[in-house]
C-alpha cells in the first residue's frame, strides 16, 4: 500500500504544481472568434441553397413591379378621369 | 491530460466550438448534466489528440517552447514530469485516472463522461495504477 500512497502523493503534488496554469490571455477572444466563424459557416451554407432560385426571384420581382406600374398608371386615369366630373346637387 | 499547454488550449477551444454548435442545432438533448457533457466533450477530444499524437509523435523542444510563456519554471517541471510518467499509459487510462486525480471525479460520474460502465472505469484505473507502478520502480 506505500507504493499507492507514493504515487498518489505524487498524483496530488503534481496536480496542485498545474493546478494554476491558466490559458493565454487571448484564448477567450480566439475561441469567441472560431465561433463566429462557424455561424458565419452555417448562414454561407444555409444561403447556398437559396441561391438557387434567385433567378426565378428576379422575375418575380420584375413582373411585379411591372403590375405595379400598369395599376399606378390606370389610377391615375381615373383620378385625372374623376377630376374633371362637376359635382350635381 | 495532454501534458502540453497548446494542444490542450486546441483541445479545449475545438470543444467549446463543438459545444456551441450543439447548443444551437439542439444536439444536446439536455439528459446529461451540462458539466458532463462539456467533460464528456473535452474527454472525447483529448483521448483523439492523444491518439493522433501516438501516431504522429512530436519532437520535445516543440512542446517546450509551446508552453515557455504560459507557466512558470515549477509549472513547467510538473507538467512535464506528469506527460512523462503518464506518457506509456493508453489514452482511455490516462483520462480516466486523470478525471480521478487531477479533477476529483467520482467512478459513476467517469463513467458517465466516458460513456462506459463503473466496472471498465475501475478496470482503466486498476491498469493505470500498476502501469505507473511499474514505471515508478523502473525509474
Amino acid at each position: 500500500m506505500s507504493q499507492d500512497e507514493d504515487m498518489d502523493a505524487r498524483l496530488a503534488r503534481l496536480t496542485a504544481a498545474t493546478a494554476d496554469v491558466r490559458p493565454r490571455a487571448d484564448f477567450s477572444m480566439r475561441t469567441m472568434q472560431r465561433i463566429g466563424q462557424q455561424q458565419l459557416g452555417t448562414l454561407y451554407a444555409l444561403g447556398a441553397p437559396a441561391r438557387r432560385f434567385l433567378p426565378l426571384g428576379m422575375l418575380a420581382a420584375a413582373l411585379a413591379m411591372v403590375w405595379a406600374v400598369s395599376v399606378s398608371g390606370q389610377v391615375d386615369e381615373a383620378m385625372a378621369a374623376s377630376d374633371d366630373t362637376e359635382l350635381s346637387w | 491530460m495532454l501534458g502540453n499547454l497548446s494542444d490542450a488550449e486546441d483541445v479545449v477551444q475545438d470543444a467549446y466550438v463543438k459545444a456551441h454548435r450543439a447548443l444551437m442545432t439542439g444536439e444536446f438533448d439536455g439528459r446529461a448534466n451540462v458539466t458532463t457533457w462539456l467533460y464528456r466533450i473535452v474527454a472525447n477530444q483529448s483521448i483523439d489528440a492523444m491518439r493522433s499524437r501516438k501516431r504522429r509523435p512530436q519532437p520535445t523542444d516543440t512542446a517546450d517552447e509551446s508552453i515557455s510563456d504560459l507557466a512558470s519554471a515549477e509549472q513547467k517541471l510538473a507538467l512535464s514530469e506528469l506527460d512523462d510518467w503518464m506518457s506509456e499509459l493508453p489514452a482511455d487510462q490516462r483520462a480516466a485516472l486523470v478525471l480521478k486525480a487531477v479533477e476529483g471525479l467520482t467512478s459513476p460520474e467517469i463513467a458517465e463522461v466516458l460513456q462506459c460502465s463503473e466496472g471498465a472505469v475501475e478496470q482503466r484505473l486498476v491498469r493505470a495504477r500498476a502501469a505507473l507502478r511499474k514505471r515508478s520502480e523502473g525509474q
